[in-house]
């Protein structure tokens, strides 16, 4: 099972175009049930000292949005 | 081509520049991507890149420059992704890189190609690299989807027309979508074709390539998790180019101690 955390609206937009660590940006995606979500990898790997709070954001199952037919 | 000499060890001058840039230090590396550079300038397959990604170094840094031109599509990362010695590798989720390069701006119709190699075997409806906008302008490659087909879009979703997409049941190795020609598709693993077809359709999307994803007309979709460790976009490429290609492709990430 894949983990997530679970973002608000409010945190999303603190987060979009904003780096976690050098050269990598955050990207809150949207799952199957309009939540928004970050991965483990840009929690964990987050060094940047103005969003060390996302290390507190609650985790929950991956749920992805049925994709597109690409 | 001009050769630069420190300490006696002779470098192409633009593998020099790719060093510079990207702050490539160790030599094993250096090697390597010298001896990548000088055998696709022997090849006459250089001018033929746009972009070519060798993934050196291990840091998202290093593995965002271009071999080509460092001044020239430069990645952009975004979510979650893990760089090492191995390359990048997607993390099924967020994690993609948007390289800058406009599929319509700097392609030609019926004269281009995606290269990925991957170093694990995975099978997922994920595509790994391109773009899209619609079901008719299409540029997008997954070696190995959730059918074990090998899926080439160049560029519409018909199959035999626009889509080409052999059998395929291993994602490793070098993995090369060559549309050469309106009636030349073809897809190829580790210097072996899987198939070919003659048809065409569609058009160049108005879009960037994405890499461990695909741009979905900006918007990043199909979230890869593979590893991969070098990719490339180019100009239509022979039979012939496409075998000396994965010649170099091989030999560099033998060099690397990182081959599949």
């Amino acid at each position: 099972m894949i983990q997530v955390h679970l973002l608000t609206t409010e945190q999303k937009n603190l987060l979009v175009n904003q780096l976690y660590t050098d050269c990598m940006y955050f990207n809150p995606v949207q799952d199957a049930n309009d939540n928004w979500f970050i991965s483990v990898e840009e929690v964990n790997n987050c060094d940047n000292e103005e969003f060390m709070w996302v290390k507190e954001l609650p985790l929950i199952e991956y749920t992805p949005q049925i994709p597109e037919e690409i | 081509m001009m050769m630069f000499s420190l300490g006696g060890i002779t470098y192409d001058s633009d593998a020099q520049a790719f060093f510079s840039a990207a702050g490539i230090t160790d030599n094993t590396q250096k090697n390597a991507v010298n001896q990548l550079v000088l055998d696709l300038k022997s090849y006459s397959i250089w001018s033929k890149i746009y972009a070519l990604y060798p993934f050196v170094g291990g840091s998202a840094s290093q593995h965002s420059y271009n071999l080509m031109n460092p001044a020239l599509y430069q990645i952009t990362w975004n979510g979650g992704l893990t760089h090492n010695t191995n390359g990048v590798t997607g993390n099924g989720t967020t994690g993609y890189g948007d390289t800058g390069l406009n599929i319509s701006s700097v392609l030609t119709l019926n004269n281009t190609a995606l290269g990925i190699y991957i170093r694990n075997n995975i099978s997922s409806s994920a595509f790994d690299i391109g773009g899209f906008i619609g079901t008719t302008k299409r540029f997008i490659f997954n070696p190995r989807t959730a059918v074990n087909l090998s899926s080439s879009q160049q560029y519409n979703t018909t199959v035999g027309m626009g889509t080409l997409q052999p059998s395929n049941s291993d994602s490793t190795g070098f993995n090369l979508a060559n549309r050469r020609a309106s009636n030349v598709h073809r897809v190829s693993k580790s210097g072996s074709l899987l198939g070919n077809n003659t048809g065409s359709g569609g058009s160049l999307p108005n879009t960037n390539v994405f890499i461990c994803s695909v741009s979905n007309n900006g918007t990043a979709a199909s979230f890869s998790d593979r590893n991969n460790a070098l990719s490339m976009v180019s100009q239509g490429l022979t039979n012939t180019e496409e075998s000396n290609l994965y010649t170099a492709i091989q030999t560099f990430q033998t060099t690397l101690g990182r081959q599949v």
